[in-house]
C-alpha cells in the first residue's frame, strides 16, 4: 500500500486552476521532491493531503485512508512543516511548553527521544518561538514534526530563508530521521540542490500539472541529463537572457 | 434525532476541551515560573490589563444595550417611546449579528487542530460551548427585553409571556448554530439581509411620506442603512450559491422575527396563540440540535485552513489606462482622491450576469453608507435635539466617526515621493474641514432650519461644529504621530457615556461646543504653524 495516493485531483483556488487532473503516489520510506515555480500548485496539493482542503474533483489518500475522512490515529502518524509558520499555533510560547503540551496528544510519546533531538538539533526549549531567529525558529518546528516519530513527514519549504549551514543541518536532520525509521518524506523546496541531494522520486508541477514523474535517477537517465536542474529547466523552460 | 455523526462529534468536543484544558494549565504553570524569575515590575504588566478592559466591557455590555432601550421605551410615550423600542430591535440585530465576533476564529483551525487532536468537529463543537455561556447569556439580554415588553401582562397571560422568553433566549443559540453552518458552508454573505433592509426602509418611509421627511424616517434610515452594514459581505458567485445560502440563511431567520416582535403592538404578540408558541419553542429547541448536527456534517468536510482575512476581488474587466505622455505634478488630493474612488467606488462592477443584481441593493448601500454615514448621524442628532435638549451623543459620534476621505497619515515614503510633511498636514486638516466639518455644519443647518428651528437644534449644530473642530486639531496639541489606538476612543467612549448620562441642555452644549471650537482652532493652528524640520523630527523620537 502506497503511503500517500493522489488520484486526479483538480483544485481551483479563486478564479485560477491550481491543480489540475494531478496523480501521483509515493511509497512507503521514499523521500519524494514536489518541485515547480511559484504558484505550481506544491502546497495546495500538500493541504489537500493532510485534509485542510477540498479537492473539487478527484482523491486524496494518505495510508489508505481518505484525506478528509483520515482516524485520529492515521493522522498522528503525520508530521507537518508548514511553510507559513504562522499557521502553526503557540508561536507566542516557548517550545518546552508546546512539547509538554504534545506530549498529552500522542499515546506513545517519547521524552528521551525528543531530548535527543532537542540536543542534536541545538534547540532552546526555553526560548520564546517568537524571539527566535528565524533559523532557530524553523529548526523547532522541524523538530515539532519529528518529535512523535511520524511515519509521513510533509514539509513544505523546510529550508526557505536559511543560510547554508543551516540548511545543511535541516535536511541532515530529515535524511537521518527518514532513513533510520523508514519515513515517508514528501518535501517541496525551491533550492533543487537540495532536493536533488536526498530525493529518491520527484515530481515536476507546472501550473498545476504534471510536468514530470518518477525515479529520479531513472528520470536522469532517460532524458540523458546529469542534474535536477537540467531536467526542471528542460521542463519548466530555460530562464529568460539577462535574468541570471 | 440525534445522528452519529453529532453524537461522534460531543464525544470529541469533550475530549477537545480536556486537552484544551491542559493546555491552559501548563500555561498557567509556566507563566507563574517566568513570573517568579522577574525580578522587577515592567509597564506591560500594568499597562496590558487596562488595555484589554475596554474589550472586556464591550464584550459583555453590548448585549445589555437591547434591555437597556427596552427599559428607556417604557419610561417615555408616543413617538419617543415608538423610537426606542425600534432601537431596542435594532440593537438585537445589530449586537446579535455582532455576536459573531465572539467566536472569531471558529472558522480557522491551526495545524495541530487539523491534525492531532480528536476531530475537526470536535474542536468546532468545543469552541460553541466554550463560548455558551456568553450566547446564554446574548439570549437572557433578549428575554429580558421581551419581559419589560411584556410588563403589564405578565399577569393576565403567564404562559404565553414565559413562552416567548424562552423563544427569545433559545433564538440567539439558533441563529449562533446558523451563522456557523452558513460559515462552514462557505456561504458567509446575507442574502435576506440587504433585501430586509430596503423592506424595511420603504415601510418607513410609506408610512410618513408625503408628509414630510420626519426624524422617524431618518432614524429608520439610519437604523436600516447600519443594519445593512452591518450584514452585508459581498458578492456572491451564482444562482446555485445564491438558492443555497437562502435554504441555510432559513436558520438565521427567527432572529428577525423576535427583533420585530419588539416594534410591533403588544396586542398582535398576545393575538399569538399558545400552541403556536409552544410549536416555536419546540422549533428552536429542534434548531439548536439540527444546526448542531448540520454542523457535524459539514465540519469534516469544510477547508478550514488557517487563513488571512480573504481580500475582496477586484473590479472585473477593469481596464487600466496608462498615460501615454506626462502631464505634469499631479495634484496630492486628486491623487488620494483617485486611490478612494478606486478603493470604495469602482468595486460595484460590471453587471454580466442577472444574480450579480441581486448583489447590487447591498453594495450600493454599502457604499452610500460608508459616505454619508457621518451626515446621516448629523442629521438625526439635530432632528432630535429638542426642547432644550440636545441629542449630544449622536453629534458627538457624527463628528468623531464621518469620514474624511482624502486624509492620509503623515507618511516618510511620500515625504521621499515629494510631498512635504507640511503639505501632507495641509491636506489632512483641509480634508476635515472640507469632508467633514462643511457637510456636517450644512446638513445639520438644513435639518435645524428645516424641523422647527429653536436653540437646542442651534446647540447641536454648534456641537457638530466643535467636536469636528477638536477632532482636527487634536494633533497639533499632542504629536502629529499619535498613534496611541487606546487613548482617543477610550476619550470618545467615556464622552458618550457621559453624554448618554447626563442630559445636555442647549445652554451647556453651546457652551461646551464654544470652548470645543476654541480647543479646536487652536489647536489646527499649532498643528499648520509645525516647520518641516519638526515633522521630520517627529519619526526619529
Amino acid at each position: 500500500m502506497p503511503a500517500v495516493r493522489v488520484d486526479h485531483v483538480t483544485k481551483k483556488r479563486g478564479d485560477n486552476l491550481a491543480l489540475d487532473g494531478l496523480s501521483f503516489e509515493v511509497e512507503q520510506g521514499r523521500i519524494f521532491g514536489l518541485i515547480g515555480p511559484n504558484g505550481a500548485g506544491k502546497t495546495t496539493c500538500m493541504q489537500l493531503l493532510l485534509g485542510m482542503l477540498v479537492p473539487d474533483s478527484g482523491a486524496t489518500e494518505v495510508f489508505g485512508e481518505p484525506s478528509l475522512e483520515m482516524s485520529i490515529g492515521c493522522r498522528q502518524r503525520i508530521g507537518y512543516l508548514p511553510e507559513d509558520e504562522y499557521a502553526m499555533e503557540d508561536f507566542d510560547f516557548p517550545l518546552g511548553e508546546i512539547l509538554k503540551f504534545r506530549s498529552h496528544l500522542f499515546e506513545n510519546w517519547d521524552w528521551d527521544y525528543c531530548k535527543e533531538l532537542l540536543a542534536s538539533m541545538h534547540v532552546d526549549e526555553s526560548k520564546r518561538l517568537y524571539d527566535a531567529s528565524k533559523g532557530e525558529r524553523r529548526n523547532a518546528f522541524l523538530l515539532l514534526a519529528l518529535a512523535h516519530r511520524p511515519d509521513l513527514l510533509v514539509l513544505d519549504d523546510p529550508a526557505i530563508g536559511l543560510d547554508v549551514k543551516a540548511r545543511r543541518e535541516i535536511l541532515g536532520a530529515t535524511l537521518e530521521t527518514a532513513r533510520e525509521r523508514g519515513t515517508t518524506v514528501i518535501f517541496t523546496s525551491h533550492i533543487l540542490q537540495d532536493v536533488e541531494r536526498i530525493v529518491d522520486d520527484v515530481l515536476i508541477l507546472d501550473h498545476g500539472r504534471s510536468r514530470l514523474y518518477g525515479k529520479l535517477d531513472e528520470l536522469c537517465a532517460s532524458t540523458n541529463l546529469a542534474t535536477l536542474e537540467d531536467l526542471y529547466c528542460s521542463v519548466v523552460g530555460e530562464p529568460e537572457k539577462g535574468s541570471e | 434525532m440525534i445522528s452519529t455523526a453529532l453524537t461522534r462529534g460531543l464525544r470529541d468536543a469533550r475530549e477537545c476541551r480536556r486537552l484544551s484544558a491542559i493546555r491552559r494549565k501548563i500555561r498557567r504553570e509556566s507563566a507563574a515560573a517566568r513570573e517568579r524569575q522577574r525580578t522587577r515590575v515592567q509597564n506591560g504588566q500594568l499597562i496590558l490589563p487596562l488595555a484589554n478592559l475596554p474589550w472586556v466591557l464591550l464584550r459583555y455590555g453590548l448585549p445589555l444595550l437591547a434591555p437597556g432601550f427596552a427599559w428607556l421605551a417604557t419610561r417615555h410615550d408616543g413617538p419617543m417611546a415608538e423610537r426606542y423600542w425600534l432601537f431596542a430591535a435594532a440593537s438585537l440585530l445589530l449586537i446579535g449579528g455582532r455576536t459573531h465576533f465572539l467566536i472569531p476564529n471558529t472558522f480557522r483551525l491551526s495545524v495541530i487542530e487539523n491534525l492531532y487532536l480528536p476531530s475537526k468537529t470536535g474542536v468546532v463543537l468545543a469552541r460553541v460551548f466554550e463560548r455558551l455561556p456568553l450566547l446564554l447569556m446574548l439570549g437572557l439580554c433578549w428575554a429580558a427585553a421581551y419581559a419589560i415588553r411584556l410588563g403589564p401582562l405578565w399577569h393576565e397571560l403567564p404562559i404565553r409571556c414565559g413562552l416567548l422568553l424562552v423563544i427569545a433566549a433559545l433564538t440567539a443559540i439558533v441563529w449562533h448554530c446558523g451563522r456557523l453552518v452558513l460559515g462552514f458552508a462557505g456561504l458567509g454573505e446575507s442574502v435576506l439581509a440587504p433585501w430586509a433592509v430596503v423592506a424595511l426602509l420603504a415601510f418607513a418611509l410609506s408610512q410618513s411620506w408625503p408628509s414630510r421627511l420626519s426624524s422617524e424616517v431618518m432614524t429608520a434610515f439610519f437604523v436600516a442603512v447600519a443594519f445593512a452594514f452591518q450584514l452585508y459581505k459581498k458578492a456572491f458567485r451564482g444562482p446555485r450559491t445564491l438558492a443555497r445560502t437562502l435554504l441555510f440563511e432559513l436558520r438565521t431567520a427567527p432572529r428577525i422575527a423576535v427583533a420585530a416582535g419588539l416594534c410591533v403592538p403588544s396586542a398582535v404578540i398576545t393575538a399569538v396563540p399558545t400552541v403556536v408558541l409552544a410549536l416555536a419553542t419546540a422549533a428552536l429547541v429542534v434548531g439548536v440540535v439540527t444546526g448542531l448536527d448540520a454542523l457535524c456534517q459539514l465540519v469534516p468536510r469544510a477547508e478550514t485552513l488557517p487563513r488571512v482575512v480573504p481580500q475582496r476581488p477586484p473590479a472585473e474587466h477593469r481596464t487600466i489606462a496608462l498615460p501615454t505622455h506626462s502631464t505634469g505634478r499631479r495634484s496630492f488630493v486628486r491623487a488620494l482622491w483617485s486611490r478612494h474612488r478606486a478603493k470604495h467606488l469602482d468595486w460595484l462592477g460590471a453587471i454580466d450576469r442577472p444574480s450579480k443584481l441581486v448583489t447590487l441593493p447591498g453594495k450600493i448601500m454599502l457604499a452610500v453608507v460608508f459616505h454619508f454615514w457621518g451626515v446621516a448621524l448629523a442629521a438625526v442628532a439635530v432632528a432630535m435635539s429638542a426642547n432644550d435638549d440636545v441629542q449630544a451623543t449622536l453629534a458627538l459620534l457624527a463628528a468623531v466617526t464621518a469620514p474624511t476621505f482624502v486624509y492620509h497619515g503623515l507618511s516618510q515614503q511620500l515625504q521621499l515621493l515629494g510631498v512635504d510633511y507640511r503639505e501632507q498636514v495641509r491636506n489632512n486638516v483641509r480634508a476635515g474641514l472640507v469632508f467633514v466639518l462643511l457637510p456636517l455644519v450644512a446638513i445639520g443647518g438644513i435639518q435645524a432650519v428645516a424641523n422647527e428651528p429653536d436653540r437646542a437644534r442651534f446647540a447641536a449644530v454648534a456641537l457638530l461644529a466643535g467636536v469636528t473642530l477638536v477632532r482636527i486639531g487634536w494633533r497639533g496639541l499632542t504629536s502629529e504621530l499619535t498613534r496611541n489606538i487606546l487613548v482617543a476612543p477610550a476619550v470618545i467612549v467615556a464622552a458618550a457615556a457621559a453624554t448618554i448620562v447626563l442630559p445636555i441642555h442647549a445652554r451647556i452644549g453651546l457652551f461646551v461646543a464654544g470652548m470645543a471650537a476654541l480647543v479646536g482652532l487652536v489647536g489646527i493652528g499649532l498643528r499648520l504653524r509645525r516647520s518641516e524640520a519638526t515633522l521630520a523630527g517627529a519619526f526619529r523620537t
